[in-house]
């Protein structure tokens, strides 16, 4: 049965279309880029998936139940979603914020068990935040705290991640280990992913799938051969672009 | 590691509960007679003596309400932070006092005392409640950016009203509204309610200690979690305000407790709210019976208003906790 489905899904944001009678399959295995201009809507669209906001109408499921009828509660434990920016108004530390990813499979007055810390423990490690456990998060750098948040999800362990721009903030060489670590966890045990992103090289070199948002809802889905076509790709950045090849692959490059 | 951090919490909350009786204790011997440790058990448990009056009567019920509404206080300061994700929010950022303080001085300047003190702050703290919520709700939005706006701008118009009433009232009408508005528990004698009602809220946030804790890293992230946000935003806006009135019906409106204990626990222990909230609810409650006790004692036979105290000890005690945060 596939993961997420949506039917006929419409979106707006401040009366510009985001999508119009969008359907959708995300099957297990996947692995999604969102790509699109600054301001399309793609944070909206990631947003509306996790039912944290009302689209215009449609119908979305998660693995094969309406969405609309599950509690946050429910949803939260097949789904994990990774924010843009993280709000760190009051002190904590690097294990405290991992071990809120359990917080959908505790209950009311149940405590974090030493199997919860486990989990955690080895979330921060397949990251390399292991030696960071007891940090203030506020004293993280922009990279660290942007893993910590991948951290957290690893921790809550969902079965489809909706990540935004999980590349944020990251380095060259955190960016492959961190999309790497991520398309082995979207093959493991019928999970999906689905990311929006700004770089179309690293959409290409670590997805299986795209969804282009042209603006005026106007979109296109497919496999990435399908969608990622030069002609696409001007469409969707208004800006041309040069493909290169090689022995490794193809590339675009801005021209 | 998971046993390790129950223990450091239960542990925390003896040693609060400790230092809360401790502080008891110590305003329970001091006043116009002071009583040594031995007397004060003497006094305690024997009720044929003179002191056993003096203690049940006088000092007893006046401590008990200057720890129930420390207790209030701080618990409500610790919720409307979270609610406002602002570490400047205190339980009267949103102008709950001020709506009280408006309804207690109308009272005064009609003459009236007693009964219809308490129940003109109430209805005052009820009425800017249910204002501010209706301003911010507006269409539909209702962030944690405009709540506090709205809050600040009708506290700001409680403030204009308190100086028209004091401009306007008699001058023999002046000293106990000053009082009144500095806070003041010289007329608190019966804790029973506002105890009550710490132990109701309490009740209330401890189950959903876990959600407060999302809820003060981003509604977006509490909602991906699994918190129904708005569900838990109208609970603790109505628990917080309700809390505060209480705190401001029973002894006017105290300053600082509020705003200073729930960053004293973040910073000793850290956000976990399952700790924190009881843990401010105890600190708070011993704060303001040491503030007391020392408003009674320091110029005795005059008193002062607690609030004084309060200010004078949250001041300095706040500007160093920032000092030393910016340091960290």
């Amino acid at each position: 049965m596939s993961l997420l489905q949506s039917h006929k899904l419409s979106l707006s944001i401040s009366g510009k279309r985001v999508c119009d009678c969008l359907d959708l399959t995300i099957e297990p295995g996947q692995c999604w880029a969102i790509l699109g201009r600054n301001g399309i809507g793609k944070t909206t669209l990631l947003h509306t998936l996790a039912r944290l906001r009302q689209p215009d109408s449609g119908e979305i499921n998660l693995d094969g139940l309406n969405i609309k009828q599950l509690t946050h509660h429910r949803i939260a434990q097949q789904l994990g979603v990774l924010f843009q920016q993280q709000e760190d108004a009051f002190p904590s530390t690097v294990l405290e914020t991992a071990l809120i990813g359990r917080h959908p499979f505790l209950k009311t007055w149940q405590w974090e068990s030493e199997q919860d810390y486990n989990i955690a423990l080895e979330a921060l490690t397949q990251l390399q935040l292991k030696q960071l456990t007891e940090r203030q998060v506020n004293t993280l750098s922009g990279g660290e705290r942007q893993r910590l948040a991948l951290v957290t999800l690893l921790t809550q362990q969902p079965r489809l991640l909706l990540l935004d721009e999980p590349t944020n903030h990251l380095d060259i060489h955190q960016q492959m280990s961190v999309l790497k670590h991520l398309k082995n966890w979207s093959h493991l045990d019928k999970r999906a992913i689905v990311m929006t992103l700004h770089d179309v090289n690293l959409a290409m070199r670590f997805c299986t799938h795209a969804l282009l948002l042209f603006g005026h809802g106007e979109v296109e889905t497919g496999t990435m051969e399908e969608t990622l076509t030069e002609q696409n790709l001007e469409r969707l950045y208004l800006h041309p672009l040069t493909k290169v090849t090689g022995e490794w692959g193809q590339a675009y490059l801005p021209t | 590691m998971a046993v390790l951090r129950r223990k450091q919490f239960s542990l925390t909350l003896i040693g609060l509960t400790a230092l809360s009786l401790i502080s008891l204790a110590w305003g329970l011997s001091q006043g116009s007679i002071n009583l040594t440790p031995a007397q004060l058990w003497n006094a305690l448990f024997n009720a044929e003596q003179l002191e056993h009056r003096l203690i049940f009567d006088l000092r007893l019920p006046r401590l008990l309400s200057a720890f129930a509404v420390g207790a209030l206080l701080a618990l409500a300061g610790a919720l409307m932070q979270t609610l406002l994700r602002n570490p400047l929010a205190d339980p009267y950022v949103l102008g709950i006092s001020g709506g009280a303080a408006v309804g207690a001085l109308t009272i005064m300047l009609l003459g009236l005392t007693g009964f219809w003190l308490t129940a003109g702050s109430f209805v005052g703290a009820l009425f800017s409640m249910l204002l501010v919520f209706a301003l911010a709700h507006g269409q539909g939005s209702w962030t944690a950016t405009r709540l506090l706006l709205t809050g600040v701008i009708v506290a700001a118009g409680w403030g204009a009203l308190i100086s028209f009433i004091l401009a306007i009232s008699p001058d023999t009408n002046l000293r106990g509204m000053l009082f009144w508005l500095m806070g003041d528990f010289s007329h608190a004698s019966e804790p029973g309610t506002a105890l009550l009602i710490i132990l109701i809220g309490l009740a209330i946030c401890l189950p959903m200690a876990r959600n407060l804790t999302l809820l003060s890293r981003g509604e977006l992230q509490a909602q991906a979690l699994g918190v129904n946000v708005a569900r838990l935003r109208w609970t603790i806006y109505f628990l917080a305000s309700l809390l505060t009135a209480v705190a401001v019906t029973q002894a006017g409106s105290i300053g600082f407790v509020g705003l200073v204990v729930p960053h004293i626990i973040r910073l000793a222990i850290g956000n976990d709210q399952r700790l924190l909230l009881p843990a401010s609810m105890l600190l708070g409650g011993t704060l303001l019976v040491c503030a007391d006790t020392l408003a009674r004692t320091i110029l005795a036979p005059q008193q002062l208003p607690v609030g004084v105290i309060t200010a004078f000890l949250g001041v300095p005690l706040f500007l160093y906790l920032l000092r030393r945060s910016q340091l960290s």
